[in-house]
């Protein structure tokens, strides 16, 4: 299954939609598709659709599904690299009106550097970076969260005495 | 020790539920922006300030609800720290902190690389601890702390 997950900011994403759309429609891809479009305007008609869920639900498409097709929104990478998925990240362009800036290439483009995940950046490349992802092996993503959290334990500590 | 917990939406929420096991350690509280889907969170106490983004032209009426909203909510609870992983949503509450005195922590998010965020650059400036998440940030915030991701 591929769940599609475009986040939560006020701003549409419908070349992905419309993309993932036709190519469904088309029968190139055959898998089920499940999508999270948060605030995008195109509605999709040969797969199941929502604007949020909760995030029980949400948990559960994520557990399900073998590939995510995400923006490039920290919070859906993270949560689908932890969980060992396939991810393929296209960044919000500004110029398309996707986000005020184009901050998500960033850290799609370290990521996909690190071999953490697939980069999209052009939607017609989809297919074939569909195709590609199934073949390749990537990287397992290292949690620093508990170094991280001892630290700043220590440091609330500090500076929260009088 | 009352610490609240602060951050917009998305990301940045995602970010400070990074913190989590940190939560039931102190007396402490959530500030987070409304958003259209549901943030089930009853472990603390949690506090809604108003979506903002820049692009938005009523933007600066949720921002100054918001400037009011977190004196009202500062007084009310009085927090001894105010820890936020950013970022618009979140300045007011940070400077009210500053104002009485109070300590910031603010984590510039994980999703900034090689360059800050508008609100990292203003927090840099008040914050009593910096994080940055990247190593190439210490360029960018010289006395910034690094120690690796949040995630």
């Amino acid at each position: 299954m591929i769940f599609v997950v475009l986040g939560s900011q006020k701003f549409q994403f419908d070349r992905v939609l419309k993309k993932i759309d036709s190519l469904k429609n088309a029968g190139k891809i055959k898998e089920e598709i499940i999508a999270q479009v948060g605030y995008s305007n195109y509605r999709p008609s040969s797969f199941e659709n929502f604007d949020f869920i909760e995030k029980e639900m949400f948990d559960q498409y994520i557990e399900k599904a073998d590939t995510i097709i995400c923006h490039g929104g920290t919070g859906v990478i993270i949560t689908a690299l932890k969980k060992g998925k396939k991810v393929i990240a296209i960044p919000r362009d500004s110029k398309y009106g996707e986000h005020i800036d184009d901050h998500q290439f960033q850290i799609v483009a370290l990521f996909s550097k690190l071999n953490y995940l697939e980069a999209l950046y052009d939607v017609d490349d989809l297919e074939k970076v569909l195709h590609r992802s199934k073949q390749k092996k990537y990287r397992t993503f290292q949690s620093t969260n508990a170094v991280f959290v001892n630290e700043l334990r220590k440091d609330i500590e500090k500076i929260g005495k009088r | 020790m009352r610490v609240c917990f602060t951050s917009s939406s998305g990301g940045h929420f995602e970010q400070l539920l990074m913190l989590k096991s940190l939560f039931a350690e102190y007396d402490s509280f959530i500030v987070t922006e409304k958003t259209k889907y549901n943030q089930n969170f009853s472990e603390v106490p949690i506090y809604f300030t108003k979506q903002v983004n820049r692009q938005n032209v009523t933007y600066f009426i949720a921002f100054f609800y918001n400037v009011l909203f977190s004196f009202y909510i500062f007084g009310v609870k009085r927090p001894d720290i105010v820890v936020s992983t950013g970022v618009l949503s979140t300045i007011p509450l940070c400077l009210i902190a500053k104002l009485f005195r109070k300590k910031v922590i603010y984590i510039e998010s994980f999703a900034k690389i090689n360059s800050p965020t508008l609100t990292g650059r203003v927090m840099y400036k008040f914050a009593d601890i910096f994080y940055v998440q990247w190593p190439e940030m210490l360029k960018v915030y010289p006395k910034a702390k690094y120690i690796g991701g949040i995630y």
